[in-house]
C-alpha cells in the first residue's frame, strides 16, 4: 500500500511539474483617454499571491476588483485546466504611453512572471453638446447628447454619450430609452456602462450635478446629415422622480476624397501593415502561408483584405483566413486583423516577393496614406517531377509583361484626315432640310388659304346668279295677281343681295337684324331707311293691303336701287 | 490632258507612292525588330512611321508596346494616350496604360479621361456622327412637314411625339459631335515621360516638389516664361515648365 501511495504521489508530482505555469497579463482597452476606466487582468493556471509590477504613479486604482476561477479543456490532451484570474479597474491621470508588467504570482518559494503590456493614454476627448434651451435650464434635470465631433468622414467612428445635468444629487435612474443614430449599424459601448460617476459641474453659471451615461463608439454608414434622436430617462432623488427627454443632435458625414489609391482597404484612421512568411525555403509546388497583419485604430473591423502582390507563377489558394483581435475604445476599434493566405510556389529559384502595400484615409493628415511592408526573399527548390498547372499559372501572370507584349497590331489603321463635321457642307446639309421643310409648310399653307378664298368666291358667284334669276322672276310676277309670291320674292332677293354684299359663303338665309347691323357698319342711314321701308311695305302688301301693279313696279325699282347701292 | 500638266503631276504621284512605300517599309521593319525583341530598333522604326503620318494609330500602338519592352513606361503611356485620342474606346490601349501606370505607381489607380458612357459614344468616328446629324435633320424636316399636314388630332399628337424625339436626338448628336471634336483637338493634356519633373511656386526659381513619370496632367493656365499651371490625376495643382511635358 505504501508503495502504491509513493508511486501515486510521484506521478502527481511529475504531472504538476510537467504542467508548465502560465501567467498572462492583459489590458482592455489598449488605448484610452485620461480618466477612462480600463481593466488590468492577470490570468494564470497557478494560484498564488498576485503582484503587478511597473504600475505608474498616474494610475488610480478603481473600486472594482474581481477574482475568481474558470475551467477550460485542453483539446490536445483532454485535460481540464483551472485558471485563476484577478481583474482590477482603474484610470490614468496623465497622457502618455505606459508599459505595465510583468505580473508576478508567488506560490510558496516560487515566483512566476507574465508578459508586459503597453497602453497609450491620450488626452481627454473633448465632447461637444447639443444646444440647451432656457426652458431646459429651468427644469430640475435635463439631458444633452454629446459627440466628440460635429463633422466626420465616411467610415470614421464617432463617440456619442448621453450627458445628464441635475440640480439635485441623483440617487438612481430607470426607464432609459437610448438615443438612436439613423443609418448606424455598428454601435459599441465604451467603458463600463453599469458604472455611473456623478460629479458636481458648473454649467452656464449654475452649479449642477452631472454624469455621463450610455457612451458608445458608433460607426455611421453613408454620407450627409445624420440625426441622433433624443433619449428619455427617469431620474430619481430618493423616491421622487423626474422624467425628461433630451434634445437631438445632428452630425455631418462627408464623403472621402475621390480617386482613392488602388490598394485602399477602406480603412479610416491610423494603420500599419506587417507581413510574415512561415518558411524561407519551400519545394516547387509546395504551399506556404503568407500572413499579413493590419493593425491600428479606426474602423479596423470594416477593412477589406489587402491584395498581396505575387511574382509570376505564384497562386493564392482560396480566400484568406481572417482572424480578428480588436477592442472598442473612444478612438474607434483598436487592434489587429490578421489575413492568412495559402500560396503555392510554382516556379523555382530565389524569388523576391514584392512588398504588400495598403492605403487608408488618415484623419490627421486628411488624405490617403500608403503603408508598405518590406520585400521578402523565398527560396523555391526545383522539383523536376512537378508539373506546373498552366491554367493556374496563367491566371497569376495575367498582368505580366509577357502578356502585355504579345498583341502587336500588324495592319496599319490610319485615322481619317478630315471630318465633315464643322465644314460648310455639313452646316448646309444640316440646315437645308429644315429650310426646305419651312418653305414647304409656308407654300402649303398659302395654297390652302387660296383654295378657301376661291371657294368663297364661287359661292358668292352662285348666289349672284340666284339673285339675277330672282330679279327675272320678279319682272315676270310684276303683272300677275300673285302678290304674295311677288313680295316674298322681293324680300328674298333683298336678303340675297345682302348675303352677296356680306360675302357670306354659307348656304343660309340671313335675318333682318344681321342686315341692319351690316348697314350700320358699312352704309349710310339713308340706305337703312330704304331697306326698312321696303321690308315693312312688302310685309304689308304680302297680306293684300292695297297692292297695285304700280306699287309693284315702284318696289321693284327700290329693290334695284338698293342692289345698285350695294354693288356701287 | 495637257502634256505639261502630265509632266508636273507624274513626279508628284511618284513622291506620294514612294513616301507611302517608305512608311510601309518602316512599319514592317518595326514589326520584325519587335518580334526579334529588339525593342529600341522597333521603337525607332515606328517613330519613323509616325513622323511621316501622325495619324497612323497602329504605329502609335506598336510604339507603345515597344516602349513597354524598353521599360519606358512614361513614353508608352503617352503613345497609348495618343491611340485613345484617335480611337477613344480602344480598350486594349486603356489596358496597356493601366498596366504601365501600375508598374510606375502601384498605389494609385489610373482613370481614363473619358467615362464609359462617353467612351462608348465616341466609339463612332466624327464623320459617322456627322452623317447621323445630317440624317436626323432630314428626319426632323420630314417629321415637321408630316406634323403640319396632319388633320386628325390623334395622328397629329403621334407625330408631335415623334418630332420631339427626333429633335432631341438631333440636338444630342450635335452635342456629341461638338464634344468629340473638342476631345480630339484638345491639346491641354500632357504626360510626364521623364523620371520626374520639378514643380515650382509662382515666381520662384527654386523647385518645390516633383511630378513623377507617367502622370497625366491637364494644363489649366498658361503662365509667363513657358510655365504652365497643371492639375494632376489626384487633383493636385502644380506649376511646371511646359517643355518638360509631352502633350497628348
Amino acid at each position: 500500500m505504501k508503495q502504491i501511495l509513493s508511486i501515486y504521489t510521484l506521478l502527481i508530482s511529475i504531472f504538476c511539474w510537467g504542467q508548465s505555469a502560465s501567467v498572462q497579463l492583459s489590458i482592455e482597452p489598449k488605448s484610452a483617454d485620461v480618466g477612462e476606466i480600463i481593466t488590468i487582468t492577470v490570468r494564470s493556471n497557478v494560484q498564488g499571491e498576485v503582484e503587478v509590477d511597473n504600475l505608474p504613479s498616474s494610475f488610480v486604482h478603481g473600486y472594482d476588483v474581481m477574482n475568481g476561477m474558470e475551467q477550460e479543456m485542453d483539446h490536445n490532451t483532454g485535460d481540464i485546466i483551472t485558471y485563476y484570474y484577478l481583474a482590477q479597474t482603474g484610470a490614468f491621470g496623465k497622457a502618455g504611453k505606459y508599459t505595465i508588467g510583468p505580473a508576478f504570482i508567488k506560490k510558496g518559494n516560487k515566483t512566476y512572471s507574465s508578459n508586459k503590456v503597453t497602453i497609450s493614454i491620450g488626452d481627454k476627448t473633448q465632447m461637444s453638446s447639443s444646444t440647451v434651451t432656457a426652458d431646459q435650464l429651468r427644469d430640475p434635470a435635463f439631458g444633452v447628447i454629446q459627440t466628440n465631433k460635429a463633422t466626420i468622414y465616411e467610415g470614421e467612428p464617432i463617440l456619442v454619450s448621453a450627458k445628464v445635468y441635475a440640480n439635485f444629487n441623483p440617487s438612481h435612474l430607470d426607464g432609459y430609452r437610448g438615443y438612436e443614430m439613423t443609418g448606424a449599424v455598428d454601435k459599441n459601448a465604451v467603458g463600463n456602462p453599469s458604472r455611473i460617476v456623478v460629479e458636481p459641474e458648473r454649467f452656464k453659471g449654475k452649479q449642477m450635478y452631472a454624469f455621463e451615461y450610455d457612451k458608445n463608439i458608433i460607426f455611421p454608414t453613408g454620407t450627409g446629415t445624420v440625426r441622433i434622436t433624443p433619449y428619455t430617462m427617469n431620474l430619481y432623488k430618493g423616491h421622487k422622480s423626474f422624467t425628461f427627454t433630451s434634445n437631438h443632435k445632428t452630425i455631418n458625414i462627408q464623403p472621402l476624397p475621390a480617386n482613392p489609391p488602388k490598394d485602399f482597404i477602406g480603412g479610416v484612421g491610423d494603420f500599419s501593415v506587417s507581413r510574415t512568411i512561415d518558411a524561407t525555403e519551400v519545394k516547387q509546388g509546395d504551399v506556404f502561408k503568407l500572413i499579413i497583419t493590419v493593425s491600428g485604430v479606426g474602423n479596423i473591423q470594416n477593412i477589406l483584405e489587402p491584395a498581396p502582390k505575387l511574382p509570376k507563377g505564384f497562386i493564392v489558394y482560396g480566400d484568406p483566413i481572417i482572424s480578428e483581435n480588436f477592442s472598442y475604445c473612444s478612438h474607434g476599434a483598436e487592434g489587429k486583423m490578421v489575413f492568412e493566405y495559402n500560396i503555392q510556389a510554382n516556379v523555382a529559384g530565389e524569388i523576391k516577393i514584392p512588398a504588400t502595400s495598403i492605403s487608408y484615409f488618415d484623419l490627421n493628415q486628411e488624405k490617403y496614406v500608403t503603408a508598405k511592408t518590406s520585400e521578402t526573399e523565398l527560396k523555391v527548390i526545383e522539383d523536376k517531377n512537378y508539373i506546373v498547372n498552366s491554367e493556374n499559372s496563367q491566371n497569376t501572370i495575367n498582368n505580366s509583361e509577357t502578356d502585355v507584349l504579345t498583341d502587336l497590331r500588324p495592319s496599319q489603321i490610319i485615322e481619317e484626315q478630315n471630318s465633315i463635321y464643322g465644314t460648310g457642307m455639313f452646316w448646309t446639309a444640316i440646315t437645308s432640310p429644315f429650310l426646305f421643310a419651312f418653305l414647304f409648310i409656308f407654300f402649303a399653307k398659302r395654297k390652302e388659304k387660296n383654295a378657301s378664298t376661291i371657294e368663297v368666291k364661287q359661292q358668292i358667284k352662285k348666289k349672284d346668279n340666284v339673285l339675277n334669276e330672282q330679279l327675272v322672276q320678279l319682272k315676270q310676277l310684276l303683272h300677275s295677281d300673285e302678290d304674295v309670291q311677288f313680295y316674298t320674292s322681293i324680300e328674298l332677293a333683298l336678303k340675297k343681295a345682302f348675303e352677296i354684299d356680306m360675302k357670306l359663303a354659307e348656304d343660309r338665309l340671313i335675318n333682318k337684324r344681321e342686315i341692319f347691323l351690316h348697314i350700320d357698319e358699312n352704309y349710310s342711314s339713308d340706305l337703312k331707311a330704304q331697306v326698312t321701308s321696303l321690308f315693312s311695305d312688302c310685309e304689308q302688301f304680302r297680306y293684300g293691303f292695297g297692292s297695285t301693279s304700280a306699287n309693284k313696279e315702284e318696289y321693284l325699282k327700290q329693290l334695284n336701287s338698293i342692289i345698285q347701292q350695294l354693288k356701287g | 490632258m495637257n502634256w505639261k500638266l502630265k509632266y508636273l503631276l507624274f513626279p508628284l504621284f511618284l513622291v506620294v507612292v514612294l513616301f507611302h512605300a517608305n512608311a510601309q517599309k518602316h512599319f514592317t521593319n518595326g514589326i520584325a525588330a519587335y518580334n526579334n525583341k529588339d525593342y529600341s530598333l522597333a521603337a525607332t522604326e515606328f517613330e519613323k512611321v509616325i513622323a511621316s503620318d501622325e495619324k497612323n494609330v497602329s504605329a502609335w500602338y506598336n510604339l507603345g508596346l515597344s516602349n513597354i519592352g524598353k521599360k519606358a513606361y512614361g513614353e508608352a503611356i503617352l503613345d497609348f494616350e495618343k491611340v485613345l485620342k484617335f480611337i477613344p474606346n480602344d480598350s486594349e490601349a486603356e489596358t496597356k496604360i493601366e498596366y504601365c501606370f501600375g508598374e510606375l505607381h502601384p498605389e494609385i489607380e489610373w482613370t481614363p479621361r473619358l467615362n464609359s458612357f462617353q467612351s462608348s459614344l465616341f466609339s463612332l468616328s466624327l464623320n459617322a456622327w456627322g452623317l447621323i446629324c445630317i440624317s436626323l435633320s432630314l428626319a426632323c424636316a420630314i417629321g415637321l412637314i408630316l406634323y403640319m399636314q396632319q388633320k386628325k388630332s390623334s395622328l397629329k399628337s403621334a407625330f408631335l411625339f415623334i418630332n420631339i424625339f427626333l429633335i432631341s436626338s438631333f440636338v444630342a448628336s450635335l452635342l456629341v459631335c461638338s464634344n468629340l471634336q473638342d476631345f480630339m483637338t484638345d491639346d491641354s493634356f500632357a504626360v510626364v515621360t521623364s523620371k520626374s519633373i520639378p514643380t515650382f511656386i509662382d515666381n520662384s526659381p527654386s523647385p518645390k516638389t516633383t511630378i513623377l513619370e507617367g502622370t497625366r496632367v491637364e494644363v489649366i493656365e498658361k503662365k509667363k516664361n513657358d510655365f504652365v499651371k497643371v492639375r494632376t490625376l489626384t487633383g493636385e495643382i502644380h506649376v511646371v515648365r511646359a517643355k518638360e511635358l509631352s502633350f497628348i
